[in-house]
């Protein structure tokens, strides 16, 4: 027994030994730069990814017509000029010289194929909705598109900020683009390790000179905590907005990160079901909003990552509208409307509520947290709220349904504010758009549809400048805060740009210092 | 002994269709649609009865049930709702590093547990007794979304010795396998202890002292060998608990395995993925099974499959 303690003393310090010498290499000293993501990227073919992973990385893939600059300004890309002889047809020549991560030469025709497949029923794209404005795409060179449109869509150079696919030549080639994806960004796509990592390198090819980091992997960390422990030791060197807020202050002590605070584009909100016979009366969802110390919540659950809303079109906006009414914290004026509303208080300081609400939200730690502020700050306005956590699918499906009174939730990347007709016009209740809590009211539908049709970009701004004045009044939601996008990385990545709405194209003008 | 691997074969058959008829039922009956999930809100209305039909989701349930066992039948799992792969590929891509890991975790449990508990066995009411049981407590109650970090913090952050998750060499392997396994190891080492200390009392152990023979070869030959049917019991049946609890495991150390693939496909309502993770964690546990029950035949030479002894 003696001699079969010492082996196994021996074994376990051999081990130790063994393992010591297992320390992790320095990718950022090679060159190879190594993102965390919380979520597996779904697919990296451009025309069918909606999800935010895969649109950030085929942002580094793939090039688009049009791209997005910091502000959030559209800017052409790959197109070198443009006319709108009329306000249905726009015209664009292709710049010269770029080729595809496989040699060949960009062309027009890889433009038309990719919305003319985008467009086809067959790939079953999620995103064919937004193109459907789109008639018909023309190269009547090879330099050249000419695409033609139903009816005008003030909107349309925004959402061409698409990938362009190459066009196959045989249906052996569709099938290896499916497998290898191919396009013209600054990285060419390498290999995908499914719920692992997926490995992008630096194309040699691109314009004006190759990304001066050597590669980049994406690496997928579903846990929260386990990423930030990747990122303290050092084998994951930058990390965007998926952390708890409250772990900041620990890396920032580190001293070994560089910690990028910007203005971002996600609108959290409070959502109701206008149907409901309580939240469908307008005094009611106001004495909400004003029983919303929303400072707080900021302060106390966000870490102060974010500023209080007053819209779904965040300062940035070109068409964000600052003059519009607002619900400061006030729990007595809150009392007030709920008095006048009918719903008096029934025993004064006592227990009795004055009526139930239920609040959905999803299992995300952080909503829930959000959601139990929430729930004690009304109950000081004697609501009562009653709160259901349910996994995404559950969670989605119910509000889709408007099986709900309130819920939590948050939009992501906006950008055009003709996100209003997909929110808030009578004719997008589900499954047609997001109007989830059967909004109603014909001069905002009147307002959204001029305001797609019109071009002049000052026309349209006073055009959605009243529609946020009337939201702000009928208050279908009530705007909680904008989140900041944060961005922590290794301290010797130098160059990195946040954008708001968190894409990471930005990743092609990094080095390593 | 033919015999009874023909009934047990046999009846591999009508378990494996209750466990995927009563997911196909449950993954029907809970809130959620597939096709809202995947094309989400902007999507044409077109564009989802197109996509429905094509997942077959348009027709009666009996029907869609009678497709899917039909597929089964001629080995074709369908193809993911959300992936768009075939989902026998999605399930070969993944399942070796979940098999990697339960059996890393197992083999990790036994290595600690038996050895631990047979000591705890021979050596009852001592310190070495007491600081085992003491540990294995530790071990049950641990849960696993907590041991990870714990483990992740001291060896890789503090030491720097081992990665802090995701799958590689062998040094990936260390830390997902002692969490999996710790839960395990407790429960395997009580086990072994009481098996033990059980067999230590029996009459031919006294027989086999008074004949002479050294304590080692007691223990070895007549103790452990008696005592060990209990104790496969134990280590298939965990087998299962391994299976379900590399879920977290999973989550936590990246690793990308059949659990964290089945998770995703749940949450996406991605039937035919969830049907098919489901009937191969099924089958595995199956086939576990069965493997002990012949093991014990063989450790035992007393039990005979074929009804006489």
């Amino acid at each position: 027994m003696k001699s079969a303690a010492s082996l196994a003393g021996a074994l376990m310090l051999a081990g130790f030994l063994a393992l010591s010498g297992c320390r992790s290499e320095d990718l950022l000293a090679r060159g190879i730069l190594v993102v965390g993501l919380e979520s597996n990227p779904m697919n990296l073919d451009p025309r069918v990814a909606t999800d935010a992973a895969s649109s950030r990385i085929n942002q580094l893939i793939y090039r688009g017509l049009f791209g997005k600059n910091p502000s959030g300004q559209v800017v052409p890309d790959l197109v070198e000029t443009w006319e709108q002889p009329d306000p249905t047809t726009y015209r664009f020549l292709i710049r010269q010289g770029i080729r595809f991560h496989d040699g060949r030469p960009l062309e027009a025709e890889d433009v038309r194929y990719t919305f003319e497949s985008l467009l086809d029923k067959d790939l079953g794209s999620p995103l064919r909705a937004t193109y459907q404005a789109i008639a018909s795409v023309e190269c009547p060179k090879h330099d050249s598109v000419v695409f033609r449109l139903r009816q005008p869509e003030a909107s349309f150079l925004a959402n061409l900020d698409l990938g362009i696919v190459p066009r196959p030549d045989s249906v052996e080639q569709d099938r290896r683009y499916r497998v290898h994806p191919v396009g013209c960004g600054p990285f060419e796509f390498v290999s995908w390790e499914q719920g692992h990592e997926i490995r992008l390198l630096a194309n040699p090819a691109t314009p004006g000179g190759p990304p001066k980091v050597r590669e980049i992997r994406f690496k997928i960390i579903p846990d929260n905590t386990v990423r930030v422990l990747e990122l303290r030791k050092g084998s994951v060197h930058l990390i965007q907005n998926d952390f708890q807020p409250e772990v900041l202050p620990i890396l920032e002590r580190q001293g070994r990160f560089t910690i990028l605070k910007g203005e971002g584009t996600y609108y959290s909100y409070l959502g109701f079901n206008l149907k409901d016979p309580i939240l469908g009366s307008v005094i009611v969802r106001q004495a909400i909003a004003h029983a919303l110390d929303r400072e707080a919540m900021i302060d106390h659950l966000l870490g102060g990552l974010a500023a209080p809303a007053t819209g779904v079109l965040s300062p940035m906006n070109w068409a964000y509208e600052a003059q519009v009414k607002t619900y400061p914290y006030d729990p007595e004026k809150s009392k007030a409307l709920l008095d006048a509303a009918g719903y008096p208080d029934p025993d004064g300081d006592g227990p009795r509520k004055r009526f139930c609400l239920t609040y959905k939200t999803s299992q995300n730690d952080l909503r829930r947290r959000i959601a139990e502020a929430i729930q004690n700050q009304l109950d000081a306005v004697g609501i009562e709220v009653r709160i259901r956590s349910y996994e995404w699918g559950t969670f989605f499906s119910d509000i889709q349904k408007q099986n709900f009174q309130m819920y939590a939730l948050t939009w992501v990347g906006v950008t055009d504010p003709d996100i209003f007709t997909y929110i808030f016009s009578a004719k997008s209740f589900p499954p047609l758009g997001a109007n989830r809590g059967q909004y109603e009211n014909p001069e905002i539908d009147r307002l959204l549809e001029e305001g797609r049709r019109t071009q002049d970009p000052e026309a349209r701004k006073r055009i959605y400048s009243r529609v946020q004045k009337i939201l702000a009044e009928d208050l279908p939601y009530v705007s909680l805060w904008y989140g900041m996008n944060v961005v922590v990385m290794d301290r010797r990545i130098q160059g990195f740009r946040g954008y708001p709405n968190g894409d990471l194209i930005s990743l092609k003008d990094v080095w390593v210092h | 002994m033919r015999s009874y691997l023909v009934r047990r074969l046999l009846l591999v058959v009508p378990v494996v269709w209750g466990v995927v008829t009563l997911v196909f039922l449950f993954l029907h009956l809970i809130p959620g649609d597939p096709v809202e999930i995947l094309l989400g809100e902007t999507a044409l209305p077109a564009d989802r009865e197109s996509l429905r039909t094509e997942l077959g989701l348009d027709k009666p349930l009996f029907e869609q049930y009678q497709n899917f066992l039909f597929g089964i039948l001629k080995g074709d799992l369908g193809r993911s709702v959300q992936q768009r792969k075939q989902v026998g590929r999605l399930i070969l891509d993944r399942y070796p590093a979940t098999l990697q890991l339960t059996g890393a975790a197992m083999v990790v449990s036994i290595v600690i547990a038996l050895p631990a508990g047979i000591l705890c066995g021979l050596r009852q009411y001592s310190l070495w007794d007491h600081s085992t049981m003491f540990f294995a407590l530790l071990g049950v109650s641990m849960p696993t979304f907590w041991l990870g970090p714990l483990l992740i913090w001291v060896f890789s952050i503090q030491f720097g010795l081992l990665p802090v998750s995701g799958r590689g060499g062998v040094e990936h392997l260390v830390l997902p396998a002692i969490t999996l396994g710790a839960s395990m190891a407790a429960i395997v080492a009580r086990m072994t202890r009481s098996s033990v200390l059980e067999v230590l009392g029996e009459d031919f152990v006294v027989a086999a002292r008074a004949k002479g023979l050294s304590e080692k070869r007691v223990v070895l030959k007549h103790v452990l060998r008696n005592a060990l049917l209990p104790i496969l019991t134990v280590v298939g049946l965990q087998f299962g608990a391994l299976l379900a609890g590399s879920i977290i495991t999973e989550t936590i150390f990246s690793w990308p395995g059949l659990g964290t693939l089945t998770v995703q496909a749940i949450q996406a309502r991605d039937y035919p993925l969830v049907q098919g993770c489901v009937l191969v964690i099924a089958l595995s546990y199956v086939f576990v099974n069965l493997l002990t029950d012949f093991l014990y035949a063989w450790i035992d030479p007393r039990i005979h499959y074929d009804g006489h002894r």
